[in-house]
Order: structure tokens, then sequence, then C-alpha cells
């Protein structure tokens, strides 16, 4: 083990004290695993829920503010919250407005947030979730609804918190935020395997000099492993199955962004994205913005994912707005 | 089964998790992410620590506050499959102050039937029903043989851990550990062996006998 840490029983919870103490003019504690925006329920507004395991920050726990989510629901270490912190986070975000779920496709987050949803409903709430299933690895495209959510996440829920902040209908940003996960398109490669900071046990066994493309955020298996290869080669593969996938067209404009999935440096980023910038240029597409940074980690999983979000106006637009959070910030 | 029976068994079923964290974590980490047992281990004493605080009680509400206790602290998939299992064996012992051999297999079908109502797991998809519907089975054959309550319990655990056996011949198709595919050959499932855990501890408790042999 090489972890700061106190009781493993009580991380998730430590982290979030130390999340809200560090953000504490922005974002109030609701209850054990949930926080806020200090403004929610914002009356007017559609309300925006988000959630998942913790142990990938900033997802999804830093992802509240202005343009961005109300409230997030932070679970144990790669494990979905519970249906009754869920609940707790919906009525925390509720403004009579509908409360709209956003989160990954992930089974165990699948079965939580539609018990709390239930839950909802029978208190009288309007609640509909919308699931993130951004990585193209785990199934084809014909499959996409058993599609995991990985690092499309915060650029989703920047365009959903947008629509919302801009006094769109619940109808709305329902709409708007299918249409950016539909246009979203994730794969990542791993270079180095991660530990469990409850167990110090390794998530998956990746040697030295090799790698793994469609590594999950938990480590889940990938599809293809193979040695080493350069930032170039790595960036046109990882392009190659992302474009093909949805596909994406010359003449498209996508944001592209590059993550490091918690042990990887900027230096190696800034390769990836280099090599992203030419390879799209050359298939004729164009870059209305790049993104670079640790937005979803998986501990200290080596590695980097690439995202795509193409885009037509309405996505541009919300895109575009201000996203004021601890995790991600957008300033117009 | 007695309500205090129950709670015997459910101590038991705490301590037995308890002491296979680490081994239910590792075999967990084969294929998935390596934290069945701590998340069980969490969810186990949530359950024991709701079931002590509440006062004495009927079966049914006593298996109630376990699962509760279960549903209300673990998370992940695990949470309310855990938590609906119990959850239906307490809508089954609804009304009834003890269980008896039939009335316990009805317990076990509907705790069964809750899973598959949320989890939607066949048999043969590397999962707790692996484990589960095994032992089931062999404690209504013996049931129908005319065998008692104990010998019951005893083919019902005994099929259980020959499920989990078993769990090492099969390619996972539900949870996380899918996509390990044919690399999670070899490997025991950790939720089957979790549920064989926590059925052995339920046949060493039902009749009022010893406490769960390790």
């Amino acid at each position: 083990m090489r972890k700061l840490i106190n009781h493993p029983d009580d991380l998730a919870v430590e982290l979030i004290d130390g999340f809200v103490l560090t953000n504490s003019k922005k974002v109030k504690r609701v209850a054990r695993h949930v926080c806020a925006r200090r403004e929610a329920p914002i009356a007017g507004k559609v309300g925006i829920v988000i959630g998942g395991g913790a142990g990938h920050e900033p997802l999804f726990l830093e992802f509240i503010g202005r343009g961005m989510a109300d409230v997030s629901v932070h679970g144990q270490i790669f494990a979905a919250p519970t249906p009754d912190a869920i609940l707790t986070a919906i009525q925390a975000a509720d403004a009579g407005q509908g409360v709209l779920l956003l989160y990954n496709n992930y089974a165990g987050d699948v079965l939580n947030f539609d018990m709390a949803q239930e839950l909802a409903r029978m208190q009288g709430i309007e609640v509909e979730t919308v699931l993130i299933n951004d990585e193209i690895s785990a199934f084809p495209p014909e499959r996409a609804e058993e599609r995991r959510g990985t690092t499309a996440d915060h650029l989703v829920i920047h365009i959903a918190g947008a629509a919302a902040e801009s006094g769109a209908s619940f109808a709305e940003v329902l709409r708007i935020t299918r249409k950016a996960v539909f246009n979203s398109r994730s794969l990542g490669v791993s270079t180095a395997p991660c530990t469990l900071p409850e167990t110090g046990l390794s998530t998956f066994d990746l040697p030295a000099g090799r790698m793994e493309f469609g590594m999950g955020l938990h480590g889940e298996a990938g599809i293809r492993q193979c040695a080493l290869l350069s930032a170039d080669a790595t960036a046109e593969q990882l392009l190659a199955a992302i474009v093909a996938d949805l596909p994406f067209r010359a003449g498209d404009e996508v944001i592209a962004l590059v993550n490091g999935y918690g042990a990887t440096t900027r230096m190696e980023m800034f390769l990836v994205m280099r090599r992203i910038h030419s390879w799209l240029t050359e298939q004729g597409m164009s870059i209305h913005a790049s993104e670079l940074g640790e937005f979803c980690t998986a501990q200290e999983m080596g590695g980097v994912s690439v995202t795509l979000m193409r885009l037509d106006d309405e996505l541009k637009k919300f895109y575009d707005a201000t996203a004021d959070s601890p995790g991600y910030r957008s300033l117009p | 089964m007695s309500p205090a029976d129950f709670r015997r068994a459910a101590a038991a079923i705490t301590a037995k998790i308890n002491a296979e964290c680490l081994h239910l974590c590792e075999l967990d980490s084969a294929v998935g992410d390596g934290d069945h047992g701590t998340t069980i281990q969490r969810g186990t004493k949530a359950g024991l620590e709701k079931l002590q605080a509440a006062p004495p009680a009927s079966l049914s509400e006593d298996l109630m506050s376990f699962s509760m206790g279960m549903l209300s602290s673990m998370g992940g998939a695990s949470g309310p499959i855990y938590g609906s299992f119990f959850q239906g064996m307490a809508m089954a012992a609804k009304g009834h102050q003890a269980a008896d051999a039939p009335l316990f297999l009805a317990m076990l079908k509907q705790g069964l039937a809750q899973i598959q109502k949320i989890g939607k797991a066949e048999p043969g998809d590397k999962t707790l029903i692996d484990s589960l519907l095994p032992a089931i089975q062999a404690y209504e054959a013996a049931l129908a043989e005319g065998a008692d309550f104990a010998t019951c319990l005893q083919r019902m655990s005994a099929a259980a851990w020959q499920g989990v056996e078993h769990t090492k011949t099969l390619v996972s198709k539900r949870g996380r550990s899918r996509y390990a595919g044919e690399r999670g050959l070899g490997h025991a499932d950790a939720g089957a062996t979790s549920m064989a855990l926590m059925l052995e501890c339920l046949a060493n408790n039902a009749k009022g006998e010893t406490s769960c042999a390790s």
C-alpha cells in the first residue's frame, strides 16, 4: 500500500469532508454521501443529480456548480451509492421543475438509482434518467445500451447543466442531454494498474512495457493487450476506433478531450493531444475546443482516454456557456 | 427457524463474512474490481447492527431489518441484490411466528425471485444464482423425499458449495466480471461464494443448533 488513508471504512466520507471544507463557499453537505451547490434547489430550474462510486475524483463529486449539476451523491470506493442517499440527493435538487438523474451505465448504479427514482416518484417528484454510455470497446454499436460511461461525463453534465441554467423545460433538458450523450465516444488505454485503497489489492495485472486498450475504470478487462506504443501511435489507434464508431466524418466539429487516469503525466497527455490535432485535421474535422487533464480517474491507474463529442449549433451554445464547479471550470 | 434463530444466523453470517473478507476480495479481483469482500462485510455488519438495535420482533420484521441494513450501507450492485434476497425471505415469512421446513423453502424461493426481478441473471451466468439455485433445488428435493428440516438444510448447504465449484467452469455474463470473459475461467465467482457462506450459516442456525462451523 502506498496511500495516505485513515480507516478504510471511512475513506469515502472523509474525502467528502475534505472536499466540502476546501470548497465551503460554493458547496454544502446535505448528508454523509450527498453534496450540493450552495444555492440548490434553485427555483424555476430543472434539478440535476449526478453520482456514482468514489475513487474517480473529480468525477462525480466535484462537478456541482453553475452550469453543472446541483447535487452529487458519492458512494463508497468504486461502488454505487445507496438508494436512501440517492433519494436524499433527489430531494435536495428538486425545485418542482423535474429532476434529471445523470450517471454512468453500470449495473450497480442502475439498480440503486432506479430504486431511488421509484421512491422519489412515490413522493410526487418528477424524475427521469439519462445514462451515459460513451465507452466503445466493451460492446458493438448495436448493443450501445450495454456500454458503460467514462470520460465524456463532465462534458455531458456541463451541457445538461447549461441547458437547465438557461431555463429550458424538463423535456428540453432531457432531449439536449440525450443528444450530448449520443454524440460522445471514448476509448482509453491503460499502462499501469491501480490498487484498491481498502485492500491494497491490484485491480488487474499489467506487466511493465505492456498496454491494454479498453481497460475499464475499475479494472474491467479490456479488448486488446500489446507492447507499449508511442504516444503518436496510441493516439492514432484510439482515434481510428472512436471515429469509426459514431461515425465522425470530414466536416464535423468536435470537442477533443484527453483524460489522464491518475498516474499519467501532463507531458504524456500533451503528446497525445498534439497527435489528435494533426490526425483530426488530416481527416477534415475541426476542433471547436480541446480539453486536457484529469476529469475521470481510476486511482493511480496509468494511461489516457480520448473522448470526442460531435457538436451542432445547440450543443455548441450550451458547451460555450459558463461552467463553474470545483472540478471543472470553463468561462466564456 | 424462530426470530432468535435468525438473529443467531445473522451474527454467524457477519462473523463468517468478516473472516472470509480478503478471500472474497481476491476472488473478485481476478475478474472485477476486488471489492466484493469489503462491500459485503460492510453490509452484513450494518445489517446485524440494525437487527440488534431493533426491539424483539417477528421473523419477517427481523429479516427486513437485516435487509434494510444491507441495502442502506453497501451500494454497488451487491446492495440491492443481497438486500432483495433477505427482503424476499421476509415477504414469504410474513404472518408466521417461525419457519418450518416447507415455509423455509417458500422463503428461499421468494428470496431468489426478488433477486431475479432486479438482477435478471440466469443460471450459468456465473453469479450468486449459481450457488443459490442448486441449493434451493437440493432443499426442495430433500423435502419431497420426506427428509427432516435438518437434513434439508444440510443438503442445501452442500449443494451451494457444489454450485460454487461449478462456477469455476463458467464464463461470466453479468456484472463487471463479464468483461473478463474467458479470463475468469478457473476462478470461483465471488458472489456465489458469499451466498454459499450465508446459506451455510442459515443452515447451521435455522434449527437452533450450533453456530456456524468454520
